[in-house]
């Protein structure tokens, strides 16, 4: 007992003076971070460069340090402060050496801490890592296609940025089918990537405004933008085949998985063609006369929305993905709120903003009551899954 | 963790450590190339805006020769080759300019078009910002820009000048009471 007692102080001991160690370590360098902001400016930009770079190595090797000490939490945290650190290494040596700003330039300079970052991710197995590359893919992607429609002076088509987010999750899929083949932990991020691709995609269609705007009237197709298109949906088919191949030869995927898979695919295809029927410009759908074809359209990419919302919940918990009911859920949310502010607009008059605004907020806290209600039993049942 | 997962992480952070240099240190050769250059040439510039320091606290730089007649054939996106000639000042000013490669001998600035009109086209030497930090307070307008030229025509700002002089950038300390 007395032997335990000392054993249990001497811990202690030890503990307090990690903990006291480790806010004087902290001390340090806060006052060398304050003493290099104070003079950043006065400094040459080399010195600013190799800051950076040895900050980078350093959150990398900290990362390493930590995982090696069994502290993989804290490791994975250093992994993605280094992949940051990187990503603003090359953006400060574009600042330095005055580096064009146009758009173009900074997909470029993007696309290089992507792949920086890849590298890494795959050589430390970061999940953390992974996260931070897809977050960049995605602002990449949007930029590179503003930049080719700054280049090649084509005008904006949201049916393009559809098709263009369509693809990537497309892509996303079968990365995830290559990755669960191999029994890859990385299967889970892919997986729920793809599904916020396929329902950022179908927020963006359940808009009226941006109905008549996917192919505008006055909308052509440049050859440099109908290229980029071109490739971005051939990598990502190819990504698929091989994944659902591989997925599918090791008993991984269900061929009924894959057939819901292409159907929801050619039914997004199908939809974005046909929105070519009611173009015209983004006030189409204010100016008191919006066409028949446009409202049936309207409701059914609102019903496809809520389908898929519904599809993507029974994917999370087939899967037993909490984050990707949670995900589910909010999309839920958000579709609930925007619809709700654009009733409101639609239907305006102050009266009318008044009456709908108590009732809104009554089904809002009601709503979101049942939404929380709804969402932990869904978590419950994924988890007992 | 025992020894040989050990060893192997290490061997992870070398990896890294070793492709984000080869990384890091290819972008920086790419873009500094120029510098390495000894050819140097100072630029005039049209009105220079010193408070168009908006997105991420840089300056638009706006060149006499980013404007030049029309070369038939040309058309946007296309690059083009503006040899120059030091005037009596030390400006270098436009002398022609090409679509294909001038001679070595020459001097020039390789440009590409980003607009045309009738008579003339505008051209982008990618020269046009020059970045500030935070708090930067220009003494003087109407700067020249000294540049250096690589052997094809590629640029890189190194100093801004006024009357042949290095501009002095001062940055002020902004406090909370300020």
């Amino acid at each position: 007992m007395g032997k335990s007692i000392e054993s249990i102080e001497l811990k202690q001991h030890i503990s307090f003076g990690a903990v006291i160690s480790t806010i004087g370590s902290i001390l340090i360098a806060l006052g060398i971070a304050w003493l290099i902001a104070l003079n950043w400016s006065g400094m040459p930009s080399a010195l600013k460069v190799l800051i950076l770079v040895i900050a980078t190595l350093g959150a990398y090797a900290g990362g390493v340090l930590f995982r090696i000490k069994d502290y993989p939490m804290i490791g994975g945290s250093l992994l993605v402060l280094g992949a940051l650190l990187y990503t603003l290494s090359i953006f400060l040596i574009a600042q330095t050496f005055n580096l064009n700003t146009s758009l173009q330039s900074n997909a470029w300079l993007l696309l290089l801490s992507i792949v920086g970052i890849l590298f890494a991710t795959y050589i430390f197995d970061s999940t953390p890592s992974l996260v931070i590359a897809l977050a960049e893919f995605l602002i990449w992607i949007s930029l590179q296609y503003f930049s080719f429609m700054n280049i090649f002076s084509s005008s904006f088509s949201v049916g393009i940025l559809a098709i263009i987010y369509l693809a990537v999750g497309v892509g996303l899929y079968g990365l995830t089918q290559i990755h669960k083949s191999l029994d890859h932990k990385f299967s889970n991020v892919y997986r729920y990537w793809s599904v916020f691709y396929i329902l950022l995609l179908t927020y963006i269609l359940s808009f009226q405004s941006l109905l008549p705007v996917l192919w505008p009237s006055e909308f052509e197709l440049t050859s440099g933008i109908l290229f980029f298109l071109m490739g971005i949906s051939f990598f990502a088919i190819i990504l698929t085949i091989i994944g659902v191949s591989m997925a599918v030869g090791k008993n991984k995927l269900s061929g009924k998985e894959v057939l819901s898979f292409i159907g929801l695919v050619l039914l997004y295809v199908l939809l974005i063609s046909l929105a070519s029927l009611v173009s015209g410009d983004i006030y189409s759908a204010y100016n008191g006369s919006m066409s028949e074809g446009l409202w049936a359209m309207w409701l059914f990419d609102n019903a496809l929305f809520i389908l898929v919302i519904l599809s993507v919940i029974g994917y999370g918990t087939k899967y037993r993905s909490t984050r990707i009911v949670n995900l589910a859920i909010a999309f839920f949310a958000l579709d609930i709120v925007t619809r709700y502010i654009g009733f409101i607009m639609d239907f305006g008059g102050q009266m009318g903003f008044a009456v709908m605004s108590i009732i809104g907020g009554i089904i809002l806290i009601a709503g979101g009551w049942g939404i929380e209600k709804w969402r932990r039993k869904l978590i419950e049942k994924t988890r007992e899954n | 963790m025992d020894s040989k997962d050990k060893n192997k992480e290490y061997l992870k952070l070398g990896i890294i450590a070793l492709l984000l240099l080869i990384i890091l240190g290819g972008f920086l050769l790419y873009v500094s190339y120029p510098l390495l250059s000894t050819k140097k040439v100072i630029l005039a510039t049209q009105p220079v805006d010193p408070f168009d320091i908006i997105r991420g606290q840089y300056m638009t730089i706006r060149y006499e020769i980013g404007t030049i007649q029309l070369i038939n054939g040309s058309q946007v996106g296309d690059e083009v080759y503006v040899t120059l000639l030091e005037d009596a000042t030390g400006i270098s000013r436009y002398k022609s300019s090409s679509l294909d490669k001038p001679s070595r001998d020459e001097l020039f600035i390789r440009g590409k078009i980003i607009s045309m009109s009738e008579d003339n086209m505008r051209l982008e030497y990618g020269i046009e910002q020059y970045f500030f930090e935070r708090n930067a307070r220009i003494e003087a307008r109407d700067m020249d820009v000294e540049v250096k030229l690589s052997n094809k025509g590629g640029s890189r700002i190194s100093r801004l000048l006024k009357d042949g002089q290095p501009v002095n950038i001062i940055y002020e300390n902004k406090t909370y009471a300020s």
